[in-house]
């Protein structure tokens, strides 16, 4: 992904350590996504 | 051939055991070689393919619903720990979800064929929710066919096979020695290339104090985007506060949204 970036001119791109888990992990705010409607590769 | 033969025939399922449990684990260790080998001893009669069959089957099952129960206890972050121990770790978990995205439970029927997908199948099947008899049928078949696919390949070509088995046998104990030194030489490459790669991208990496402080400043030279597939997001509904959603497959497509004078801070699982 980072390097899909790169090729296109973004180059400031940065990991974000721990990924979505580190941050729920430390406790850090976040926001209610809507769920998609989307099974294991089934429409729900 | 004769000389290696006992050796082999004597502790060829142990050692089969030991390669499909450690691969299933997660350890960079090939398990195919090893049933190319029983495939084509079980080819002489010295072996039994029905019996490999058995000692694989059973090799795998406990690692594999070891790896589903902790997917479906802890979601999303079994499959976060698993990647954080691969060469990619930004985006193995997307790459096994996309395939159980679109593959759906059957994915564990062909996914032990991939190295990588093999150990992360189990997890993910365990994080999508699929029932537990639905995966040990589909991850018994599976281990079946996989098992079943390499030992039939060493049966049918066992005559190619039977000069590498031969010069085995000339160099009697060595051969041991150095398939073991071969193996030492793989995983010692694996890791350093690793420890390079992890070292390389470390560099650039951004910690979640550390872009919280910068939310926290109303930094605005900083954009955050949320790279997970559809089912990522089934399992976890949640995204960091004022990250654009831009799935990997659309970044070709929607890579003007991103603007280029900033911080790009990418996150997936």
């Amino acid at each position: 992904m980072a390097l899909l970036l790169h090729r296109r001119g973004i180059t400031r791109v940065r990991p974000l350590e721990g990924g979505l888990n580190g941050w729920i992990e430390r406790g850090l705010p976040l926001d209610a996504h809507a769920p998609i409607p989307v099974t294991a590769g089934r429409e729900a | 051939m004769s000389d290696l033969l006992p050796l082999v025939v004597q502790y060829g399922y142990l050692v089969l055991f030991a390669f499909v449990t450690a691969e299933q684990i997660g350890l960079p260790v090939p398990a195919v070689p090893i049933l190319l080998g029983v495939g084509a001893l079980s080819g002489t009669g010295r072996m039994s393919v029905a019996v490999a069959l058995g000692v694989a089957l059973l090799a795998s099952l406990p690692a594999d619903i070891l790896w589903y129960e902790l997917g479906r206890r802890r979601g999303g972050r079994v499959l976060g720990l698993l990647c954080r121990i691969s060469l990619e770790p930004d985006t193995c978990v997307r790459r096994t979800s996309d395939v159980f995205a679109r593959r759906g439970g059957a994915a564990l029927l062909f996914a032990k064929f991939f190295p990588g997908l093999s150990t992360m199948a189990p997890p993910m099947a365990g994080a999508s929710g699929i029932p537990r008899h639905r995966f040990l049928l589909l991850d018994i078949l599976g281990a079946l066919v996989w098992a079943g696919a390499w030992l039939a390949l060493g049966y049918v070509f066992r005559d190619a096979l039977d000069p590498v088995i031969a010069t085995a046998s000339r160099v009697g104990n060595g051969a041991l020695v150095a398939a073991g030194a071969v193996l030492a030489a793989y995983i010692l490459v694996k890791f350093v290339r690793r420890r390079v790669f992890l070292r390389k991208y470390r560099m650039a990496r951004i910690t979640p104090d550390e872009l919280k402080r910068r939310m926290d400043a109303a930094d605005q030279s900083v954009v955050i985007i949320d790279t997970r597939s559809p089912l990522d997001v089934e399992l976890e509904p949640f995204v960091i506060r004022g990250a654009l959603r831009i799935p990997s497959e659309e970044i070709a497509r929607r890579h003007d949204e991103v603007p280029r004078d900033r911080d790009v801070v990418l996150y997936c699982t």
